[in-house]
Formats: structure tokens, C-alpha cells, sequence
């Protein structure tokens, strides 16, 4: 267990898949929007951490949630929701290029992104379609596996393809000195 | 209402009435409500009251000695009160209460005291009273009263002094018919065969339709005339404001009357009219001695002026009345109708499932009510009730179980005995092989009377009379009620169909009681309806489906709307571009279109330029996973959605998604539906509900409804009016103005 508090991104992980598993008794109401907000925002921590999360992100995650949880109670606000998934990216960018600069650091969000990509389509296709399915159920009302079950194949493959991207940016960087 | 005063002076009905002397306010008033009393208690006829045991049921047919003369003519009064009242529990509410259990075969009659019976007439079965023998033949009532109905005897002689009779209970009687081979039995019951119905009518095939015409309740606040007006917002007929459609070929015609919030001394006045030109031509009228719980035969209307299209207008007389009474009128009718064109029928599905905790001692088990629907064709009622009774051992053994079925404790449809087995609880699996046809039409037109539903009331005990500690009752998806349902009461003519069609009421429909999960005292059970209603060529929706669905909570007074439907509609044609709208039915009858809140929509616009731009950064699966399915979907919920998708070729299925976000106060959604393969068809189509799946709830009913053909009729344009309804009067030129996105 300290292991795991020690590692930031396997910490993160476990929070997200927990978080998810609320889901299960979730109520559906405006309720619905804090389940949002909180998903995106431990997902958010837990790919900043693996590029290098400082403390001031989880700030700023969290103003880049709230506007999901307040919508409800302000209608406009849920044009945020259509701008969240772009400002996460910026974020993301800004916080990997503190690490690794600019472009390296927009080529590691967007390699570990498509490589995540690449094994959830992978994995898709040896389960015989059930995570497209997953996918397409949407939020639904009585259907809730659905949404666990992506959270946890989506931080699984981010975490792999963020520490391969690592590797590979390692091994590059070592190539290159 | 000046029509109506018109219609006075033509018919000159109401010339009496406009003479009547009126009541004036004040000491006077008074004084003149006193002598009325004395008068009416010093007219008031001794009357001997009996509590008969029958071997003969009485349902519309009522016993009349020949050759007696009082104010009812020859006719006995009959007066049900219940044979026995036990404690049972009704399911879907799971509430414990005494539950009455009346008998066809028990009642109070009500003899003049000074009547002298000819013992030379003819008769068909003998009263035997303390008082003396006397013939009794049946046939419909001289004087229009069918029965009325009490709780007990002391309330049935309180009734009867109310209309102005002076009753005394003289005890037991015994109505022996002289040929007994032709009495029904429960055994007669058991051996009957499940009608096999043909799959559809033949053309030209006839039947009995049973349908009802519903008034609104109205408050007794003066003496006089005060007219019941019918329910709606139009009349039959152009001159004559408030008056009830009854149409064409209705051959027999009863009045339910209910009496709630004091007392009134009046008579119900039936007028009959006949339309003709949008216009009423007075036919006759009956008078009745108003009662409460009395059901009243009127036998102006039948199948000889029936052959007109008929009106009728109801008023009360009111000659003195206590505390703030309020009277309530329906009524029954049953209409000869003929199949000619293969689209007039639909069908009406009644189910339930789930498993209901009782754990109590239960001689009385309630499933119901569920809606008398208007358009019941006579002789297609079928029931295949099963369900799964689960009872405490009695000394470690498990007694044979008897059940007896009755529809509305009152008419039975037969006793079966069932053997438990023993699985640490005992485990009866009951089921009812048929329903009893002639039960079914007498409760089906008992409850239209007084606008009342239809439900099973099983009577259990076990065979040695002991009654049995429930513990469970598991009611398996089948059919509680089913039958044929003509669309409308709108009869159709050799190469004719009246204007009316072109815009049919609820042609088929679907009601669902549910307990999802085995309920705790004060939990929820879920009641659902899905109606098909088909539209006529020309019309841009071809067929509109209605869907609600609600939870409640009896004992926290709550419901919680529907969240989720799914209606799977099947026909033998392609469900391509098959296109949904929907809108919500609001509580005043408004439709509010179902569409996704203004600034959801334009998060929607704003997404695709987003989505483009994380495109173009590499992201194209989903955007970014979890990140862009979770503000992706939980946009896509917010709001409320109706959607049409085809399954297969032949299948599309409707799907409503309450938002997360809105909160609209309303159960019931109407989704018109527009079918472009329907365009040009001239035979009907069948549509098929295959399956529905309300909040998860799923049923195959496979429920059929029948659309009209485009071509090849004539069309006759009568009053556009309707009488028969669901939630309020709908009249026929409704239109389904929904706004398409």
C-alpha cells in the first residue's frame, strides 16, 4: 500500500476505478453532473501524474471540473461540457511541456492518448465487440456496468501507454545525449 | 345554454318543470322542507325486506312477482350486500383491509308488505319467505332499478328509507328456479373450455360492444333541475348544450349512480334524443328515484330506436338535500357492431409480475383494478393468471389450498384446489385455466355503470376452512385481462366509414402493474399503459403511441415519473425511415415537446467544432476515452429524448430516455410516429407491439393494432364528438401539433 501511495499514477488509477464503481447506485439526477465532474477530474490527476503532476493541477483540474458539476444549476455552464474534454487536453500539454517541452511534451500526450487508443481498440476486438457495446450504451438510467467497465479499461491502457510513451521518450532522450 | 331553452320550448319536455313551483329562500323554505318530509315519510310504503339465498344469479334480468302493482310495478327491489367480509390484501397497494365478497346468488329483496301475488301466473322460480310463497318470473326492471348496492344490511334499509320506502327486516328467504338444469355452477365453470379465439374476426362477423359514457360529478346546491353535464367540452348536438353521444345501434343502456357528501332526495331524468343534421330531435324521457350505488336500466334506448343515432341529456330533479352532496352518473352501454373493413378492432392487454411480501393471514387477495377499457367485444375475454403462492406449513404439513376467483368479488369464474409442496415453506402454483365469458360481461358492465375497473379477487382458504398465513405471492408476466376492443363506438356501413374514423380514439392498449423487487410495507409499485392509436391516410402520423409509467409509494404518498421506455413496434413492411417525435402530456392535458434544453443544444453545436479540433490533434477514438465518453454522454443524457431505431427490416424500436438535468412533471409521453412504407396501401396494416420495457420492466404482449387502409372507402361526415376516454375526453378532431426537429 505505501508502494502504491508512493506511485501517484497507481494511486490515481485505483481512485478512478473506485470513483467509477459509484456509479452502480448513482442517483439519476442533477446528481449526475458531480458524477461527471469528479470522473473527469480524478482522471485528469491521474494522467497529469504520470506525466509529473505538481500540486498546483490539482487546482486547476478542479476548476476545470466544477463548471460539470454546476451546470445544473446554471444553464449556460453546460457549454462547458463541450469545451471540458479541450481545455483537460491544453492542460495536459501545458503540464507535460513543464517536463518535457513544447512539442515533446504535446507528442507525449497525444502518443499516449492514440497508443491508449490502439489497445482499447485492440482489446475491443478480442472481446468481440463488448467495449464499442460499452460505448454505445451511453449514460443510462438501469444500465450502469457500462461505465466502470470503460473507467477501468481506459486508466488501464492510459497507464500502460503513458509508461511505454515514458520508456520510449526515455530511451530516445538517451539515444539523443 | 340558450340552446337548450330553445330545445324546451321545441320538445316541450321540459314544460312541467318551467311550471314547477320554485322554493324561496328563508322561514319559509324551511317550513316547506318539513311538510315535504312529512309527507313523503307518511307516503312512505311499507316494504318487507328479505336476505335470500338464490339458486338463480341476478345480473340484468331482476325478479318481478306478476300481478302485483306498487310503485315499482311488479318488480322486486334487489339490494346486494356482501355474503362475508374477510381481511385481504390488495397487492398494489400493500394494504391490509376487509374485503367484502358478494354473491350473485345472495341478496335482500324488497317485497311490498301488502302485496298480493296471483298464484295462477306463469312463473319461472318460487320466493319462499316467512311471510308466504310467491312466483317470481325475471326479466328487465318496470321501474328502471337494476340494484343498488350496500355494506350491510343496516345500510341497505337506511337506503331504502332514503327513497322513501319504510323497510323492516323480516329474515331469511330461499328463490328456488323450477328448472334447475339450467342454473351455472362452478363446476359448470371449471369444466368450460378457454375460449380459442380466431386469430382475427371474419368480415362481417357481429358482435356486442360494451363501451361507457361518463358525466362529470356534479354538486347539489339547490333544489330544482340541475343538469349533469357530460364530460368534455362538446355536446351531441348543436341545440342542446351538456348532452352525451351515444350513436348508432346501441341496444341496451344502463345509468351507476354514486351520492358522496350528504344527502338527496331528487330523480334522475333521462332524456333520449335523436340526432339528426348535428341537430337533437327528442325521442322520450324516464324518470328514476335517485339512490346511491344504483344501477338503473334504461329502456328507452334499445334496438329499435337504436337504429338512429341517439343522444342523451341527464338532469336531476331535486326535491330536498342535506350537507353538500355530490352526484356522480356513468354509464353502460352495449352496441351491435359489424366487421367490414379489417381495421376496427385492436386489443386491450392487462399484466403484472413481480413478487409481493405479504406475511399476514389472508383470506382475500386483490390484482387490480386495471381499466375497463371502453370497446370490450363480447365473447373475446381471455385470462391466463399464474402465480406462485408461497404459505407458512401448518404443523409442519402443507393443507390443499382452494381458491375460488371472482371478478370484482361479486361474479366467479370458478374454485380449483391445489396441492402445496413442501419446501420449508409450502408452494401452491395456481393458475387459472379460463375466465368465466358471462362474468366477465356482468363485472364489465357493472363497472362501466359506475366508472370502475376490473380486477381478480381471489378467495383462498384452505380446504378444512382454515385460513392460511401468506407468505409471498409471485405473479408470473401473463395476461390478467385480455380482449378485443372495437376503436370507437362509431359503427362502420357497407362502403361507408364515418368521418370519425379518420381520426380513432385508443384503438389497442397495454397496462402493467409491477412490483420490481418484493416490496416492504410502503414501498413502491410500479403501474405502466401503452396505448396504439392508428390515424387515417392523409394524415402525416400514421400512429401515435402513448407511454406512461410511474412508481408509487402508497404509504409515502410519492410517485416517481417514468425514466425509461422502450416500445418495439413489428409490421409486415420496411421500418425505414420510420421518424419519431414526442411530447410530454402535461398534467392540464397540454403537450410540452420533448427536446433537449436550449443551452444542451448549443453545447451540442459548440462539441462539433470542439470534437473537429481534438480530431485534428490525433485523438479520433472517442476523443480521448473516458474523458470524452463521460462530458460526451453525460451532455447527451441531460435532457429528455425520444428515438426511433430499427432492429431489423421489419422492427423499429421507440426508446424515451428521461434527462438527468430536466424534471418534467409529467408520467405520460405521446409519441406520433411517421411510417413513409404505410403510404398507398390499400388493405389495413397490422402493427405489432412486440415488446415493452417500461423502467425496465420488459413484457412481450404481442399486442395488435390495425391501420386503414389509404384508399377505396367513402367517407360520411357526422358530429365530430367522442365520448370514450382515457384521462379526459379526447374529441375526434384532435391534432397532433408537435413540432418537429
Amino acid at each position: 500500500m505505501r508502494g502504491l501511495m508512493r506511485d501517484q499514477t497507481a494511486f490515481f488509477f485505483l481512485l478512478v476505478v473506485v470513483f467509477s464503481l459509484l456509479w452502480f447506485v448513482w442517483p439519476w439526477s442533477w446528481l449526475v453532473g458531480v458524477f461527471i465532474a469528479g470522473l473527469v477530474f480524478l482522471w485528469s490527476l491521474f494522467f497529469a501524474s504520470c506525466v509529473g503532476l505538481r500540486r498546483g493541477f490539482v487546482v486547476v483540474f478542479g476548476l476545470v471540473a466544477a463548471p460539470l458539476a454546476l451546470a445544473p444549476l446554471a444553464e449556460p455552464l453546460f457549454l462547458w461540457y463541450a469545451v471540458a474534454p479541450l481545455a483537460v487536453f491544453v492542460v495536459l500539454v501545458y503540464a507535460a511541456s513543464r517536463v518535457y517541452g513544447l512539442l515533446w511534451g504535446f507528442l507525449f500526450v497525444v502518443g499516449s492518448l492514440w497508443l491508449h487508443v490502439i489497445i482499447l481498440a485492440a482489446v475491443d476486438m478480442l472481446s468481440g465487440g463488448l467495449l464499442s457495446q460499452a460505448f454505445n450504451m451511453g449514460f443510462d438510467v438501469y444500465v450502469r456496468w457500462n461505465v466502470p467497465l470503460i473507467a477501468f479499461m481506459d486508466v488501464s491502457s492510459l497507464y500502460i501507454s503513458c509508461r511505454a510513451i515514458k520508456l520510449i521518450s526515455a530511451y530516445v532522450k538517451k539515444r539523443r545525449s | 345554454m340558450s340552446h337548450l331553452f330553445d330545445e324546451r320550448k321545441k320538445s316541450c319536455v321540459f314544460s312541467g318543470y318551467m311550471a314547477s313551483p320554485k322554493l324561496r329562500a328563508g322561514p319559509l323554505a324551511a317550513a316547506l322542507v318539513v311538510l315535504a318530509l312529512f309527507v313523503v315519510l307518511a307516503a312512505a310504503q311499507r316494504v318487507y325486506v328479505y336476505e335470500v339465498e338464490s339458486d338463480v344469479e341476478i345480473a340484468e334480468d331482476v325478479p318481478h312477482v306478476p300481478d302485483i302493482s306498487w310503485r315499482f310495478g311488479e318488480q322486486l327491489l334487489v339490494v346486494w350486500v356482501p355474503r362475508d367480509v374477510a381481511p385481504g390484501i390488495i397487492l398494489f397497494t400493500n394494504e391490509t383491509t376487509p374485503i367484502p365478497l358478494y354473491d350473485r346468488t345472495y341478496f335482500l329483496l324488497v317485497v311490498p308488505a301488502d302485496a298480493q301475488p296471483s298464484h295462477r301466473a306463469k312463473a319461472e322460480a318460487f320466493l319462499k319467505t316467512p311471510d308466504g310463497t310467491y312466483p317470481v318470473v325475471f326479466r328487465k326492471p318496470d321501474a328502471g332499478i337494476l340494484y343498488t348496492t350496500a355494506h350491510s344490511i343496516e345500510e341497505a334499509l337506511t337506503t331504502l328509507k332514503q327513497i322513501g320506502l319504510q323497510p323492516e327486516y323480516r329474515g331469511k328467504a330461499e328463490l328456488k328456479r323450477i328448472d334447475t338444469g339450467k342454473g351455472d355452477t362452478d363446476a359448470g365453470r371449471e369444466t368450460a373450455a378457454t375460449p380459442t379465439l380466431p386469430r382475427w374476426p371474419t368480415t362481417n362477423s357481429t358482435f356486442d360492444v360494451y363501451g361507457g359514457l361518463y358525466f362529470r360529478e356534479t354538486a347539489i346546491t339547490k333544489t330544482g333541475l340541475v343538469i349533469i353535464p357530460v364530460h368534455g367540452t362538446r355536446s351531441a348536438c348543436i341545440n342542446l348544450p351538456y348532452a352525451a353521444y351515444v350513436g348508432y345501434d346501441a341496444k341496451s343502456f344502463t345509468l351507476g349512480t354514486s351520492i358522496r357528501g350528504g344527502a338527496v332526495d331528487a330523480d334522475l331524468i333521462v332524456y333520449v334524443y335523436k340526432i339528426s343534421g348535428g341537430y337533437c330531435t327528442y325521442l322520450g324521457s324516464q324518470r328514476f328515484r335517485l339512490a346511491n350505488r344504483t344501477r338503473y336500466w334504461v329502456s328507452l334506448i334499445n334496438p329499435t330506436t337504436g337504429v338512429d343515432q341517439l343522444a342523451v341529456f341527464l338532469m336531476l330533479d331535486v326535491r330536498s338535500f342535506s350537507g353538500q352532496p355530490r352526484v356522480g352518473v356513468n354509464a353502460s352501454l352495449i352496441y351491435a357492431r359489424t366487421y367490414r373493413y379489417g381495421f376496427e378492432v385492436g386489443e386491450f392487454a392487462a399484466r403484472v409480475a413481480g413478487g409481493f411480501g405479504v406475511r399476514r393471514e389472508v383470506r382475500r387477495v386483490v390484482i387490480g383494478p386495471y381499466v375497463a377499457y371502453d370497446g370490450y367485444v363480447a365473447q373475446t375475454a381471455t385470462s391466463s393468471l399464474t402465480l406462485t403462492l408461497a404459505t407458512e406449513p401448518v404443523n409442519g404439513v402443507c393443507k390443499d389450498l382452494q381458491v375460488r376467483f371472482t371478478i370484482n368479488s361479486r361474479s366467479p369464474s370458478g374454485t380449483y384446489t391445489y396441492r402445496g409442496r413442501h419446501l420449508g415453506l409450502c408452494i401452491y402454483d395456481v393458475y387459472l385455466p379460463n375466465i368465466w365469458e358471462p362474468s366477465f360481461q356482468v363485472e364489465y358492465f357493472h363497472a362501466k355503470a359506475f366508472g370502475g375497473g376490473l380486477a381478480w379477487v381471489l378467495d383462498v382458504e384452505y380446504t378444512d376452512g382454515s385460513t392460511p398465513y401468506v407468505r409471498s405471492i409471485f405473479l408470473r408476466s401473463a395476461d390478467v385481462f385480455r380482449y378485443w376492443r372495437w376503436a370507437e363506438q362509431w359503427k362502420t356501413s357497407p362502403g361507408v366509414i364515418e368521418g370519425s374514423w379518420l381520426f380513432p380514439f385508443l384503438s389497442s392498449a397495454f397496462e402493467l402493474y409491477a412490483a420490481p423487487t418484493e416490496p416492504i410495507p410502503a414501498s413502491g409499485v410500479y403501474h405502466g399503459l401503452v396505448t396504439v392509436r392508428t390515424n387515417t391516410a392523409g394524415q402525416m402520423f400514421r400512429a401515435i403511441l402513448s407511454i406512461s409509467g410511474r412508481y408509487t409509494y402508497p404509504g409515502l404518498d410519492r410517485a416517481v415519473y417514468m425514466k425509461k421506455a422502450e416500445v418495439d413496434i413489428a409490421m409486415p413492411l420496411s421500418v425505414q425511415r420510420l421518424y419519431a417525435v414526442g411530447a410530454y402530456l402535461m398534467p392540464d392535458y397540454q403537450l410540452s415537446s420533448i427536446a433537449p434544453p436550449g443551452w444542451v443544444r448549443e453545447a451540442f453545436d459548440v462539441k462539433r467544432v470542439v470534437d473537429f479540433i481534438l480530431m485534428l490533434a490525433g485523438v479520433v477514438w472517442r476523443v480521448s476515452g473516458l474523458l470524452g465518453f463521460a462530458t460526451g454522454e453525460g451532455l447527451k443524457s441531460a435532457g429528455d429524448s425520444v428515438t426511433a431505431q430499427a432492429q431489423d427490416y421489419y422492427t423499429a424500436r421507440i426508446t424515451y430516455r428521461r434527462g438527468w438535468y430536466t424534471n418534467v412533471a409529467s408520467d405520460t409521453i405521446i409519441v406520433p410516429l411517421i411510417i413513409p412504407s404505410l403510404s398507398g396501401r390499400d388493405t389495413p396494416t397490422e402493427l405489432e407491439i412486440t415488446r415493452i420495457c417500461l423502467d425496465g420492466i420488459c413484457s412481450t404482449p404481442g399486442l395488435k393494432a390495425y391501420v386503414q387502409p389509404g384508399t377505396g372507402y367513402w367517407s360520411l361526415v357526422v358530429v365530430p364528438v367522442k365520448n370514450w376516454m382515457f384521462r379526459g375526453q379526447v374529441d375526434s378532431i384532435i391534432a397532433y401539433e408537435i413540432s418537429m426537429r
